[in-house]
């Protein structure tokens, strides 16, 4: 019996237990992140009655939330659908970054004001996109409305402003909880910028128009249809706005006055298969990946009847999108066609002013090509020199867009306005949605743009 | 808070003092690291005790000085002996175990402390009565007793925590398969310094069916890995310990079909978070209790490892990770590695076969255990049901721990039959003399 064999058990040991420090260390420091913030983990509640929360940040460094614990939110409802709230359970940003707020920055200074002082440690800082003063305006401009308000910088994706109405107070949720998820009628607690699922109306009309420089490339413009006011389908009559007949059109005076009927002719022109590939293209029917939750648009006509497949084509139908997706079309179309991945979450900071994290806008490839884009932005800019949107054209600064009336399952349709403004170089894409108010889009989308006309002389 | 940080500190010292011994460095001088050692063990205990005390808990105090008499003396007391790195590194272990217990349940401290005591009290006995037990000559006693231990929880038996492996009586209770590893190494060492293959084979079915049927899985993967180690000495060839491993897997896989118990224990291993409130409960509470904190823990008294089921048994260890941190932990699973390779040292200096595999077996337990129940928590293999050895909370557990370790020193110290019986007497002759004078 050779003493190698002793030795060789001495390395099979030493073996065992690096294994057991190797999955040790894995656990205690890889998984930390992972596992500290785990909803199972009763730490969690210890951990957040022992650390001061983190602070949120705007865009400019403006705070918005306060250290006290019962009155954090400064701006008490401005970002209930974008910080989100911290009683009755979390939500939204407090709830998604809620290991961050609550992770201690220890250096030696606090680790002596907490033994003799008995201070507490504090979480981490966050800064989002959003714009203060733009929330700001946001929130006043929705005051009496339902409906919600986003917009994106188009170069970089960050998210300026993003309001739902009606919002609520985030420092007394949990006084009002019942009320707030008993209230049906309003939903309160839906961030309809990015969970709210409406008809489109006319807005969508980009879709179809994007189809036809893509499959008719170079005659598009001469296809004219005689609008008449109204078109039958199926023996249904489908009017215009105001039942007002156009007369002879081609696209570009179509889109500029929202003409329905030369949309719906379109079908002639475009297949529904064509169309949903054009929209598959423009990010329908697919998640949009982004730091906040976003639901998906749908757009899916080939299996429809024929009434359903039509009216797609004016943005009625079955069709369903978010505001927040609007924003983001308007944005690429301003961006050359390049689509920027929208964020919310600009950087996180210790205590110590040290970065723990930066996001850096994220090119996710050209959306639209650049041809397209230099026939669409005329257009679009149009609408607001001579067609639908001509009350924006008083605003001393370029504005271009496309505004919708969506009929919907109420008697009253909702009021679009999505698209993008410049000034000074700097760029903006929005996306407003007003419900069961006609027209009203546009005078919000004013009160917006003068904040930005001010914010970029 | 601030604590964590000297606690740590202490102990990197002591494990790099207890490492020193190892290797044969001259400079500083061994009595002078003893005395550091001392001090430092010393201070680990104060300082734990002193949080606990500080927070309301001022009975403590009374555990607090005699716990600094009895580490001062049994470190002073030690360093006579030849082994003294051997338990040395117990005296660490008993401590983290002292302190944990005392955060956790004093009561329990108190009982372990108790049983601490009886197995020095047993070291002593076994010492002078070495020429009793220590020989080849008790085969069929030996046999007798293993399969009335084994099979006594059938007739006595107690159902605890789904393991049939406990026995009642007059309201103490004990798990008899802890003295039935003693036995077991005792008689594959006896056999295999025969070369007797065939009777080790029967012995180590017989025993690990019974474990099965006992449910008793944490004990079975420790006879089956301390058997294969026995294997690989015997033949030298790490063939059979493959061959070996083939069979258990397949017999494994066997197992987990035909068992419900085995595999329901396969699946929580595999994806504990899939339930994370049923069968996975367990392990993921565990996992949380280490992940939180970070490399110096919460401190001690500041986390909540009392959400962890058998916090102060098997689940011991979470409680180490969680409070007292990461750098203590892995002193602690250095603590058995320390007492693997010091173990197996010993066994390559006996020149009689016997005491060879006897000794490599005793280390081997010890290790090998304390893998299973480790290796088990931190999701390497299916968690099983045994203590850690030293640090655990369990009567059975210490004291046939702190035999195998007796047994381990006494080989060492190489005392013949004849000097055994010499040492016995003039004992006695001591104990008279004593009783004369009063």
């Amino acid at each position: 019996m050779e003493d190698k064999n002793f030795k060789k058990i001495q390395i099979g040991f030493l073996i065992l237990m690096l294994i057991l420090i190797i999955k040790l260390t894995y656990i205690n420091i890889n998984q930390e992140e992972k596992l500290s913030s785990h909803k199972n983990n009763p730490r969690l509640v210890l951990l957040e009655e022992q650390i001061l929360r983190g602070t949120f940040y705007d865009s400019n460094g403006i705070m918005l939330t306060s250290e006290s614990s019962d009155n954090r939110y400064i701006y008490n409802d401005r970002y209930s659908h974008s910080i989100g709230y911290n009683s009755q359970g979390k939500s939204n940003l407090e709830k998604a970054l809620n290991y961050h707020l609550i992770k201690p920055t220890i250096t030696f200074e606090q680790v002596m004001a907490n033994f003799f002082k008995n201070d507490q440690f504090k979480g981490r800082d966050i800064h989002i996109t959003l714009d203060n003063r733009l929330q700001k305006i946001s929130q006043q401009a929705l005051e009496n409305y339902t409906g919600a308000i986003v917009g994106i910088e188009p170069s970089t994706g960050q998210i300026k402003f993003m309001y739902s109405s009606p919002s609520f107070d985030s420092n007394t949720v949990k006084q009002n909880w019942s009320s707030l998820i008993n209230d049906t009628q309003n939903s309160p607690l839906i961030n309809r910028a990015t969970q709210g699922l409406y008809p489109p109306g006319s807005i969508f009309k980009i879709i179809p128009t994007i189809a036809m420089f893509k499959y008719y490339n170079n005659n598009w413009e001469n296809i004219t249809f005689d609008c008449k006011g109204y078109i039958e389908i199926d023996g249904n009559k489908v009017h215009c706005y105001n039942k007002t007949a156009h007369g002879k059109l081609n696209l570009n005076q179509a889109f500029t006055l929202s003409c329905n009927t030369y949309f719906l002719n379109l079908i002639n022109y475009i297949s529904p298969k064509q169309l949903e590939q054009v929209a598959d293209d423009l990010l329908f029917n697919q998640k949009i990946t982004s730091d906040i939750e976003i639901l998906t648009s749908s757009f899916e006509i080939t299996n429809e009847d024929n009434f359903s497949q039509i009216l797609s084509y004016m943005g009625q139908g079955k069709t369903l999108v978010t505001p927040i997706h609007m924003a983001i079309l308007a944005g690429v179309i301003a961006n050359d066609g390049i689509y920027m991945q929208p964020y919310l979450i600009d950087a996180i900071y210790d205590k110590n002013g040290a970065q723990i994290q930066k996001s850096l806008p994220k090119n996710n490839g050209a959306l639209i090509p650049t041809k397209y884009i230099e026939q669409i932005r005329p257009m679009m800019e149009n609408v607001v020199k001579n067609g639908t949107a001509k009350q924006l054209s008083t605003l001393p600064l370029l504005v271009a867009g496309k505004t919708g009336t969506a009929e919907n399952e109420t008697s009253n349709a909702h009021s679009w306005f999505m698209g993008y403004a410049e000034n000074n170089g700097e760029q903006l894409a929005f996306a407003i949605i007003i419900e069961g108010h006609e027209k009203v889009a546009l005078k919000v989308t004013e009160l917006i743009l003068s904040e930005f006309l001010e914010i970029t002389n | 808070m601030l604590i964590r940080y000297f606690i740590t500190i202490f102990v990197i010292i002591v494990m790099f003092i207890i490492t020193s011994f190892m290797f044969n460095i001259k400079l500083p001088s061994i009595r002078l690291r003893i005395k550091w050692l001392n001090i430092f063990m010393i201070l680990i205990y104060a300082v734990n005790m002193m949080i606990l005390i500080l927070d309301k808990q001022y009975l403590l105090i009374i555990p607090l000085i005699i716990g600094i008499g009895l580490i001062n003396f049994a470190i002073k007391y030690l360093s006579n002996t030849k082994n003294y790195i051997l338990w040395y590194t117990i005296i660490f272990l008993l401590l983290i175990s002292q302190i944990i217990l005392m955060r956790l349940d004093f009561y329990l401290a108190f009982k372990q402390l108790f049983f601490i005591i009886l197995g020095i009290f047993l070291r002593f006995i076994l010492l002078y009565t070495k020429f009793i037990w220590l020989n080849s000559k008790n085969e069929t006693l030996s046999i007798v007793i293993l399969s009335i231990l084994i099979c006594s929880p059938f007739i006595f038996g107690v159902t605890k925590n789904g393991a049939n492996n406990w026995v009642s009586i007059n309201n103490i209770s004990f798990q008899p398969s802890e003295f039935v590893k003693i036995i077991y190494i005792y008689l594959i060492a006896l056999y295999f310094a025969k070369s007797d293959l065939i009777k080790p084979f029967i012995l180590t079915a017989f025993v690990i069916g019974t474990l099965f049927i006992q449910r008793d899985l944490g004990s079975a993967f420790l006879y089956i890995g301390v058997f294969l180690i026995m294997i690989y000495v015997l033949t030298q060839n790490i063939r059979w310990v493959l061959i070996g491993l083939g069979c258990g897997s397949v017999l494994g896989i066997f197992s987990t079909f035909l068992f419900s118990h085995v595999k329901s224990r396969i699946i929580a291993w595999l994806n504990p978070w899939s339930d994370v409130d049923g069968m996975g409960y367990q392990l993921t509470q565990g996992m949380f209790a280490m992940g939180t904190w970070g490399v110096f823990g919460s401190g001690l008294n500041n986390g909540i490892p009392t959400k962890v089921p058998y916090v102060t048994t098997d689940y011991i260890f979470v409680a180490i990770v969680e409070e007292l941190g990461l750098i203590v932990s892995i002193a602690v699973i250095l603590s058995y590695l320390i007492l693997g390779i010091v173990g197996i040292n010993i066994s390559i200096q006996q020149k009689e076969y016997f005491s060879k595999y006897l000794t490599l077996g005793c280390t081997s337990i010890i290790v090998i255990q304390s893998f299973v129940i480790l290796a088990g928590i931190l999701q390497i293999i299916p968690l099983t049901g045994i203590t850690l050895p030293f640090v655990s909370y369990g009567g059975s557990s210490l004291i046939s721990m702190f035999i195998m370790i007796s047994i381990l020193e006494i080989i060492d110290n190489d005392i013949n039959e004849a000097n055994s019986i010499e040492m016995f007497k003039e004992m006695l002759w001591k104990i008279k003399i004593l009783k004369k004078f009063k």
